[in-house]
């Protein structure tokens, strides 16, 4: 029995279709059903719906062997995991956003309200940027709108959001897609299943 | 009640692996869990984390508590090229884990071989790290990998240092996708090798033999036979069918220079022996010899022995204040021959579980009611 952990949800979604394109099903169920635990019909996969930033943690602790998770989590959160392939879908990009007329003080430590406080300092480090972390849960786009922030660092998908808040992208910090990951040890003990699993994805996504 | 009987499964698994360790000679080392923290300031590469706990002793020297036990060993042996030493130890050492949030106690059982070297001992220490995988879990699996195959491959391609870090990141969570960008703007045949080894791993022969393909240095040559040296002892001792040939595991360390290992067990989620070749730490104290140990992270086996015991005591005798307490240590004692764990209490404690209740009155022992 193979453990695969999901986010829940729009990628989730994608993601089943593509495992059941290359032969590992659990889509009709998914349709009917929104359990969260979902089992194959040979009994040979077990799908594990989960919060997305919670996949990887299923990963590096061995409740699942294998998960599907965006860059940005696995950048945030840098769990001790292999990261077997871009998956290349769920695409978007983690960037630094402020309001339309936004100027940058250059002598002022920078105010960034971020869900991605580890992602933030990482990249404002490496342009030797003096900042002040705003940890946020939700809604960040309205830190600057209400002074809250200088800036937000968040992930961009189409930009409609920022557009509809009079927000801009400033600078793009990396793309994000995502990625097909596994447990270190599931790797060794369940490796023919695994990597079959990847060699199929590989070819599907190429 | 045997002796044994009482221990944890993890304390039984310790005593047969030292029971294991010294029949192969190795003689337990004992050591301070004090350090002078000049040691680790001086070979803070060695380390895989540099927050350490230090302190101030009396006359004012700067002490640090343990945060690695091979370090000193190294330091203090008095191995040469023509004597050998060898070494195990049961030790506490104190790191910053990230999982837990802060500083953490991880007890440690390792074993360090260190002189003049040959390819049997490193089979010894093989055989040993297997062993002690296979005294934990039936089902076990060791990840091998050589240092000594990425370095010449390296150094033959000129890859800076700073870029060599970024490598083995990349290389060490199979991020092949990640790394073949990275490698963009190398010659596209450099990059091809780096991207074919770090995708080495599987069976060992086959994966051996694909290796071979790639050496085009000969220090990648010496590796693959080093590596095939050890291999063919451990075929002849039926070592080899748990072992993987993987060259993404590579160590941070730059004194892990040769050989270098994994242990996995079913139900562990993470590596829970790690081991290798650290000759160049030797050298660093000035000693041209050979030096390959393992340390097994015992705090890393509650992940396989979690279960509870069904019961605290096997008997709690609950006795009334004016009973006959002569009567009553007789019959405790009685109990207390024939293996059983008693307790004797005038009300039941909170939380205590027993097997079987009794109550001790002027009329004698009597069962309480189940579910009373």
């Amino acid at each position: 029995m193979l453990n695969i952990a999901l986010p829940k949800g729009r990628l989730g979604d994608q993601v089943l279709n593509l495992f059941s394109s290359i032969g590992f099903q659990c889509a009709e169920i998914y349709e009917n059903d929104r359990r969260l635990v979902l089992e194959s019909p040979d009994h040979q996969l077990r799908y594990l719906l989960v919060k997305p930033s919670d996949v990887a943690i299923y990963v590096e602790y061995g409740a699942a062997d294998v998960g599907v998770v965006g860059k940005d989590i696995l950048l945030e959160g840098n769990p001790d995991v292999y990261e077997l392939l871009d998956l290349q879908i769920g695409k978007c990009r983690l960037a630094v956003a402020g309001k339309e007329d936004y100027t940058e003080n250059p002598e002022a430590v920078l105010r960034v309200a971020t869900k991605f406080p580890n992602v933030a300092k990482k990249y404002y480090s490496s342009l030797n940027r003096d900042i002040e972390i705003i940890q946020l849960n939700g809604s960040i786009e309205l830190a600057p709108i209400l002074g809250l922030s200088d800036v937000i660092v968040d992930i961009v998908e189409s930009g409609k959001t920022l557009r509809e808040n009079h927000l801009k992208v400033l600078s793009e910090i990396v793309p994000v897609s995502a990625r097909l990951i596994a447990n270190r040890a599931s790797y060794l003990f369940k490796n023919e299943i695994i990597t079959d699993m990847t060699r199929k994805l590989q070819e599907a996504v190429e | 009640m045997d002796l044994l009987d009482m221990l944890r499964r993890d304390e039984r698994i310790t005593l047969e692996l030292r029971a294991l360790y010294e029949k192969y000679g190795y003689r337990k080392y004992r050591m301070s869990k004090f350090e002078e923290y000049g040691l680790y300031l001086e070979n803070k590469n060695f380390l895989k984390s540099q927050q350490i706990i230090t302190f101030h002793d009396l006359d004012g020297r700067v002490l640090a508590l343990k945060p690695d036990v091979t370090l000193s060993i190294a330091k203090n042996t008095h191995a040469s090229a023509s004597s050998s030493e060898k070494f195990y130890y049961l030790e506490n050492v104190f790191r910053l884990d990230k999982r837990a949030g802060g500083y953490r106690e991880i007890s440690q059982l390792g074993l360090e071989y260190i002189g003049k070297l040959d390819a049997r001992a490193s089979w010894e220490v093989m055989c040993l790290a297997q062993q002690t995988l296979a005294a934990i879990h039936p089902r076990h699996r060791m990840q091998l990998s050589h240092m000594g195959f990425w370095i010449s491959l390296l150094n033959g391609l000129n890859v800076d240092a700073l870029l060599r870090q970024e490598l083995m990141d990349l290389i060490r969570g199979k991020r092949l996708h990640e790394l073949k960008t990275k490698l963009a703007g190398m010659a596209p045949a450099a990059e091809k090798l780096i991207l074919d080894a770090a995708a080495l791993s599987g069976e060992f022969t086959q994966t051996l033999s694909a290796a071979r393909q790639l050496a085009i240095y000969q220090g990648m040559s010496d590796a693959l036979d080093e590596l095939e040296s050890i291999y063919q002892l451990l075929e002849a001792k039926k070592w080899q069918q748990d072992l993987t040939l993987d060259f993404s595991l590579v160590s941070d360390s730059e004194y892990y220079g040769g050989l270098i290992f994994q242990g996995y067990v079913e139900g562990v989620p993470r590596a829970l022996l790690t081991g290798g070749y650290y000759g160049n730490l030797l050298k660093k104290f000035g000693r041209d010899l050979d030096a390959i140990g393992f340390a097994v992270d015992l705090n890393e086996l509650s992940f396989l022995f979690r279960s509870v015991p069904a019961s605290d005591v096997d008997v709690l005798i609950l006795y009334d204040q004016d009973a006959d307490l002569d009567a009553l240590l007789t019959q405790a004692d009685m109990l207390m021959a024939e293996g059983r764990k008693v307790r004797l209490e005038q009300s039941a404690p909170e939380g205590v579980r027993a097997e079987t209740v009794y109550h001790f009155t002027k009329k004698g022992l009597k069962e309480a009611e189940k579910n009373a």
